[in-house]
């Protein structure tokens, strides 16, 4: 943060030779650029707020009027239809995803850095190559390959690909994270007599807990966001997850905007809430990639 | 106790790497595999036999496939201008533009990227609506006169439309690099280019520019293997319409597998996608890991 | 090797996590359209009472996604027992492709589903088979706001050019009210328009061989009165009949605009009365005819008219149970609370009494009983690679991108390759 008050120091002195108006519009045109462009960021988000509780007849004739009664059915009519269903699965799928696919990850990457191994550099390689894969590139035989093993509409079918689809993400962050770990601890453990395990569990991990965070809330998004792949492993109601179910409530409702989006709210403040109270990580996890 | 060190250390590493290793071997490697023979066969609704490479002839003489290429070529084009470009102005204006609010502001900018695309794509398509959304009301009231056929709907503009909305939800996550970039830059460069008078302009392009040229790279592979990851907007916003001028592979790839009953077809258009997105992808890899 | 073992893996893991199977029967009904959810469960529920052995598992999926969809979970190895389809194209594919079952032994040992008229069962005749049981009736009519009409004077156009005159005349009356409401996000709307214009102009002899691709190369979709039909189509638009934006309005939202009185009239389905009432607009509107063409080769009485119901998976394990719950479904018993339930126009008229349908929805049924003729919507009865040329193409048309005459050079060169391909 001293950096902002560096160049807080160098606007201020750098404003002190030039012109009145100069100096002016140089201090404000940033402002009015960048508030300008935070106002279309939350223009929308404030209007799904509002047109959440309003009358449809509200929502088309005036969208950013307040409304005269506030309608909470809008949101009892989500759990009336089972709505909340669609959230559960949608917790498991991606509690479900993201742990196991963190830990599995972990150890991969640990072992790829720090450990010297046959095959090494080709495994890598490999996870390497399949960074950037989306889901459509193999979606029909991953299809297949799911519906052999019997796993369409269950949350396995749901779960192990996209911890398969995570994996090289993961990997590669934690990878350049450990390669980068001081190796003078993990040493100094090895004479003390540590395992392996002991090392890994007692020594890296402890120290490793942004970049694991990072990955955490990264892939967190990514799954509780997933659609294409959640929409052709499930067909019943039985296993949907939310963002399915909010197709499905646009079908049901294609014309009662309000009822929808007092779905799309209630998928939207959480995420948000959270998102603000935790936003430092959340910079990081995403600005992570470029680290 | 005596700790052999490589019997242990075998046994270690083969429990540590196999299981990521198998379930990334099952559910990426073996499809993507199978996609390469599937795309040999003809779809199971025109006799499902080994026809080599006709899948691909097909493709090259599919006006719709072109189409869709020519969307993603269009994408990777645009949002490098909006969402690298804008993103990155954006950063510099918050990292040496203003002293108050930087935190809040780069906290609302961001905040699109954590929404679910589907979702943002629910509401766009309802605030572009042409009849009752608000963007035609807002115009109205200021006394625009906005195209009758609306955005989603008019072929010049759907993709546009699609590309703004894209923005919105992708500008503070490309901002965010370009800004951890930006602030790494020592200071004392910028104090020594105001000393030889440099205006704000020229600091810009002389220090802040080649202080980031590392991270514009790694947006632009981000930028590039976004856009031809681009799905759910598409879907949502206009499901590849008005006819097929919206059209990207990943839309129609499902298209052809699931609606047109071509999976085989489909299969070959993802082995392009697959051979674009390994290229850029272990490039983007490749090159942040030189950098260091 | 590697792959029996990676299959061995696999079907470990998923053992691990599937469900533990329950030892009653249980059969996999999908729906589609959130229209017929509240009479599906009723019946379902009082189905489950009387056999307590047999669990029905019904989901239903909205209408767009549901024709991607079902092919989906058709292909694969674990598809429904009993499945929604549009009698027609739509329902021959699965025949075609061998996934749906042939029922004929259950009609003809007599159950209940049967008891529908026998030219509505019919429509899943195929191929010495018959595939699938008639479930409901669809019929699309325009309908016009009473209350408007009758301040305005104005009365119900009987042919094209009176309702474009008519669409002018609105626009005078009232520079805010949208003469006709037309949302088509979803290409199906303009197929609708479509479908009753190419009858209009076409004979139905014409078209029948043109569906099915059974006319000689040269007059295969060659008739001009198709291109007379989509010029007429496009006056309608060019003439500002309808409301901004056609090709990314939402059909719910021209449906809210007629059921609001932002619009005039509508050219909505059978489904629509329910959900017009459903936004207070109860007695306020009726129906009136698709408009005559003026020279037009086909019947100008005819009506859009389709079947839909339901077919059983040829890879069903519970047949017997299925079929059993088929024919509680659509029993006449069940057929009336459906009307009431929903709405829908009865397959078996017969079964309802008065009461059970709302006035509108009569109306309707009495309209179709006198049509001359009766098509069903181009999309379930056109050649499916054709179809989809016509359903993709009808949103350019609306965009200006294609003129009626590239439009119909796309069909027939399309309807050439296809026919080819037989």
């Amino acid at each position: 943060m001293s950096a902002v008050t560096h160049t807080d120091r160098a606007v201020v002195r750098a404003s002190h030779k030039s012109h009145p108006v100069v100096r002016w519009l140089r201090r404000n045109v940033p402002y009015v650029i960048l508030v300008s462009y935070c106002v279309v960021v939350l223009v929308p988000i404030v209007w799904v707020m509002l047109a959440s509780v309003k009358t449809r007849r509200e929502v088309f004739l005036s969208p950013l009027g307040l409304p005269d009664s506030i309608q909470w059915q809008n949101y009892f009519n989500i759990f009336e239809s089972g709505f909340q269903h669609y959230i559960w699965n949608s917790l498991v799928v991606t509690i479900g995803s993201v742990v196991p696919m963190v830990i599995v990850s972990i150890m991969a990457a640990y072992a790829l850095a720090r450990r010297v191994f046959i095959g090494r550099k080709t495994i890598y390689l490999l996870i390497v190559l399949t960074y950037a894969i989306p889901i459509h590139s193999i979606l029909i035989p991953l299809y297949r390959i799911v519906d052999d093993f019997g796993m369409l509409n269950t949350y396995a079918g749901l779960i192990l690909p996209h911890i398969a689809i995570g994996i090289p993400f993961s990997v590669v962050i934690l990878y350049s994270f450990f390669l980068d770990f001081p190796e003078e601890l993990e040493e100094a453990a090895r004479l003390d007599g540590c395992s392996p395990w002991r090392i890994l569990f007692s020594v890296v991990l402890p120290l490793s807990a942004p970049a694991v965070l990072s990955v955490v809330i990264f892939q967190t998004v990514s799954v509780w966001n997933e659609f294409l792949w959640a929409s052709i492993a499930t067909s019943g109601e039985e296993r949907r997850l939310w963002t399915n179910g909010i197709m499905q409530f646009q079908g049901e409702y294609s014309s009662d905007w309000p009822k929808i989006l007092a779905v799309v709210n209630l998928m939207m403040v959480p995420l948000l809430v959270i998102y603000v109270l935790a936003q430092k990580h959340f910079v990081r996890a995403f600005a992570g990639m470029g680290k | 106790m005596i700790y052999n060190r490589k019997v242990h250390g075998t046994y270690f590493d083969l429990v540590m790497v196999l299981p990521a290793l198998l379930l990334f071997s099952i559910f990426i490697v073996w499809p993507a595999v199978e996609a390469i023979f599937t795309s040999l066969y003809a779809s199971p609704n025109r006799g499902g036999d080994f026809v080599g490479l006709a899948n691909y002839r097909e493709m090259v003489g599919d006006p719709v496939f072109w189409i869709a290429m020519k969307n993603n070529l269009l994408f990777i084009l645009c949002n490098l201008v909006f969402q690298v470009g804008i993103g990155t102005i954006f950063a510099a204006l918050l990292d040496r533009g203003v002293r108050r609010f930087s935190t809040t502001m780069r906290t609302i900018i961001f905040a699109p990227l954590v929404i679910a695309p589907v979702a943002i794509g629910v509401v766009w398509s309802m605030l572009l609506e042409p009849n009752f959304g608000m963007v035609r009301q807002l115009a109205n009231t200021v006394g625009i006169k906005l195209p009758s056929q609306g955005f989603l709907g008019n072929p010049d503009l759907a993709f546009y439309s699609i590309v703004a909305v894209g923005a919105w939800n992708y500008i503070g996550f490309m901002m965010t690099i370009m800004l951890a970039s930006m602030q790494a830059i020592p200071r004392d460069l910028y104090e020594a280019a105001r000393l030889d008078g440099s205006s704000a302009i020229q600091t810009f392009f002389h220090i802040t520019l080649p202080g980031v040229k590392g991270a514009l790279i790694l947006c632009s592979l981000i930028v590039i293997v976004g856009s031809f990851k681009t799905f759910e907007i598409v879907y949502v916003l206009t499901r590849g319409g008005p006819g097929n001028t919206t059209q990207v592979l990943g839309t129609y790839i499902v298209e052809s597998a699931f609606t047109l009953f071509r999976p085989n077809y489909a299969a070959g258009m993802s082995v392009v996608v697959l051979i674009v997105a390994i290229f850029f992808g272990s490039l983007q890899v490749l090159t942040s890991r030189k950098r260091k | 090797m590697i792959k029996n073992g990676l299959y061995a893996t696999g079907i470990a893991m998923s053992a691990l996590l599937a469900n533990v199977a329950t030892a009653e029967t249980t059969v996999v009904f999908q729906g589609m359209g959130a229209e017929r959810e509240a009479f599906n469960k009723e019946a379902i529920r009082l189905f489950e009472e009387q056999n307590p052995d047999i669990k029905i598992d019904y989901s239903w999926v909205a209408n767009e996604p549901y024709k991607t969809g079902i092919k989906v979970m058709l292909e694969s190895n674990s598809p429904p027992d009993l499945y929604f389809v549009w009698a027609g194209s739509f329902a021959n594919d699965f025949v075609d492709s061998g996934v749906a079952e042939n029922i004929l032994d259950s009609y003809e040992r007599g159950d209940a589903w049967g008891e529908a008229p026998a030219g509505v069962v019919d429509q899943f005749r195929y191929k010495d088979g018959l595939y699938g049981a008639p479930g409901q009736l669809y019929t699309k009519y325009f309908w016009k706001n009473d209350a408007f009409f009758e301040e305005n004077n104005l009365t119900a156009p009987e042919t094209i050019d009176e309702l474009i005159g008519m669409c002018h005349q609105i626009r005078e009356i009232d520079p805010l009210m949208t003469p006709v409401s037309f949302g088509a996000s979803e290409s199906w709307t303009i197929n609708h328009y479509l479908t009753i214009l190419f009858q209009r102009h076409v004979d139905l002899e014409t078209m029948q061989g043109d569906w099915h691709l059974t006319n000689d190369e040269e007059n295969l979709w060659a008739h001009p009165g198709y291109l007379n039909a989509l010029k007429d189509f496009k006056r309608l638009e060019t003439e500002g009949c309808f409301n901004d934006g056609i090709n990314s309005v939402d059909p719910g939202v021209s449906r809210t605009m007629f059921a609001t009185e932002l619009a005039a009239m509508t050219f909505c389905g059978s489904w629509c009365p329910p959900i017009f009432n459903s936004e207070g607009f109860e007695g306020k509107y009726s129906a009136f005819p698709f408009p005559k063409v003026e020279g037009g080769a086909g019947d100008q009485t005819g009506a859009l008219v389709g079947v839909q119901g339901y077919q059983v998976s040829a890879a069903t394990e519970e047949r017997e149970a299925t079929l059993k719950f088929l024919s509680w479904l659509l029993s006449p018993e069940m057929h009336a609370l459906q009307a009431r339930l929903s709405g829908q126009l009865s397959a078996n008229a017969t079964a309802l009494k008065e009461g059970d349908l709302p006035k509108e929805s009569v109306d309707l049924l009495n309209r179709v009983a006198q049509a001359n003729v009766s098509v069903p919507p181009l999309n379930t009865i056109v050649e499916t690679s054709v179809s989809d040329v016509i359903l993709k193409s009808g949103q350019d048309l609306v965009a200006g991108t294609v003129t009626p005459e590239e439009f119909m050079e796309r069909v027939r060169t399309q309807a050439l390759e296809a026919k080819s391909r037989m």
